[in-house]
């Protein structure tokens, strides 16, 4: 039941049909009640009234409001049962997707403070020699790529040079093999030879879109994860003028046993 | 008097009632304010689902409901003892979720756009704004509502979602949004009527989308 103040305040309590007090869900009232026909409600009235239906808040007073609409209006009985099929509709879906909050607890031990500024320490301790290993595997990378296509370019992690006539047995094969053969043979190769460590299990959908046909394309990333020797590691320098330049970096083999954990 | 599973009295009957946070859930903040994990394991429980609605509400469609709600839950760890006065507790960890929610999706916004950008479709994205989301629509009466209603303003789509939680009030609904409850009261009709008329937009011409018995018997259960 609504309060002093909301009653006051809602122009749904301005009505002067509101005064009377016919339930339907009272027997007495059950009897046929004579209601004066409203035409219409003005504004939000009318959605406030079902609104206070469906949430089962309506007062008498509302209900009587509601039976002098749908006396001259019968549509509003239809009105109430959309809007209440869309809400349960709504609130079982809700529910649903909801259900995981309940799985949800706080970080477990003692006050997360603590342990967020211990992670945070070990980011701030670390942070320049991951950032250094991500360089590196860009410049590294680069690198290597740049001298296996001048010195070696028959094989990068399984992928066949088509173009290299001593395999050109397998030339044959790459061009007529459907994508996810090619992809397994890259991957079969490149974990043999240690070059591919694995593909992540997760594709990562970027973009649906529905096509003129009916059906739908998904644009997806599938991530893999590869794995180089390289004997020079670059650190990321940027000059007073803002431009990066490489620079070596000399690890010992504790430093970069230490930085393989990230 | 008890505090139900918002946080509220529950001796106040309907959604209609006055009061706001009773005195038993405004200690209990004060307690966990102060440091006290019984007290903020307990208030976690009570406000999580309606944080995953708030969630629900404003994240990206991508993003997982469950990582964002560990994300929320880390953050009133980590900042809880920032809040000054207890009754402040609801908007507060509702701006938290909202922020957390938009932050998901600024990410992954960006991230779309520099992998499209990456393989050269920036152009088709714009060109084709039909999702698949929208053809599912036309199959799934539950997945055309709900999506419907992802679609409503956010001023009306947060108090309508929050409703659909049994049991959360107006007055609830209002401790959260930081609303007077008559405010409340209209954005839920209004979000309602918007939804309405939003899939009547779907439904093609001549079709009849509820079958249901539209007597007055056969409406008006309240939930």
């Amino acid at each position: 039941m609504s309060t002093h103040n909301e009653h006051k305040n809602n122009p749904m309590n301005n009505n002067p049909m509101n005064n009377n007090s016919n339930n339907p869900s009272d027997p007495a009232s059950r009897a046929e009640p004579r209601v004066e026909p409203i035409v219409a409600l003005p504004g939000d009235e009318q959605d406030v009234l079902i609104s206070r239906i469906i949430d089962g808040v309506a007062t008498s007073d509302d209900w009587v409001t509601f039976r002098a609409v749908a006396a001259s209006d019968p549509t509003i009985w239809g009105e109430l049962a959309q809007t209440q099929h869309a809400h349960e509709t709504l609130t079982d879906r809700m529910e649903h997707l909801i259900g995981c909050a309940d799985m949800v607890d706080l970080p477990g031990g003692l006050m997360c403070d603590r342990v967020m500024r211990s992670r945070t320490d070990l980011v701030a301790r670390w942070g320049g020699w991951a950032a250094a290993a991500a360089i590196l595997l860009v410049w590294g990378f680069g690198w290597s790529a740049n001298r296996s296509a001048s010195e070696s370019p028959s094989q990068v992690a399984g992928l066949i040079d088509v173009n290299n006539p001593i395999i050109s047995g397998a030339k044959t094969f790459l061009e007529e093999a459907e994508p996810e053969q090619a992809f397994d043979q890259y991957m079969n190769s490149g974990q043999s030879s240690g070059q591919v460590v694995g593909e992540m299990p997760e594709k990562i959908v970027i973009e649906t879109r529905a096509m003129p046909d009916g059906s739908i394309e998904v644009l997806y990333l599938r991530q893999i994860i590869e794995r180089q020797i390289m004997d020079h590691a670059y650190r990321e320098v940027r000059d007073d003028a803002g431009n990066i330049t490489p620079v070596p970096v000399r690890l010992s083999p504790n430093e970069r046993s230490a930085s393989v954990r990230y | 008097m008890g505090i139900d599973q918002h946080g509220m009295n529950t001796g106040t009957g309907s959604g209609m009632t006055s009061g706001t946070n009773s005195p038993g859930f405004d200690a209990m903040v004060e307690s966990a304010i102060a440091g006290d994990r019984e007290s903020l394991n307990r208030l976690w429980m009570h406000s999580r689902r309606w944080v995953a609605a708030i969630l629900i509400a404003h994240k990206p469609r991508e993003a997982d409901l469950e990582d964002l709600l560990q994300v929320v839950a880390l953050q009133v760890c980590r900042k809880i003892s920032s809040i000054e006065e207890p009754k402040a507790f609801k908007s507060w960890l509702r701006t938290v979720a909202t922020n957390t929610a938009r932050e998901e999706g600024r990410k992954t916004t960006r991230r779309k756009k520099s992998m499209l950008r990456l393989v050269g479709r920036e152009q088709g994205t714009q060109a084709s704004p039909v999702s698949a989301d929208t053809i599912m629509c036309d199959t799934d009466e539950s997945q055309r509502i709900y999506q419907a209603a992802m679609s409503l303003p956010v001023g009306y789509r947060e108090p309508v979602l929050l409703r659909c939680m049994r049991s959360m009030s107006y007055q609830q609904i209002g401790d959260v949004l930081d609303l007077p409850t008559t405010t409340i009261e209209t954005r839920i009709a209004r979000g309602r009527r918007m939804l309405k008329e939003l899939l009547a937009q779907q439904d093609p011409p001549g079709s009849v989308t509820h079958q249901r018995d539209h007597t007055p018997a056969a409406v008006g259960g309240a939930r």
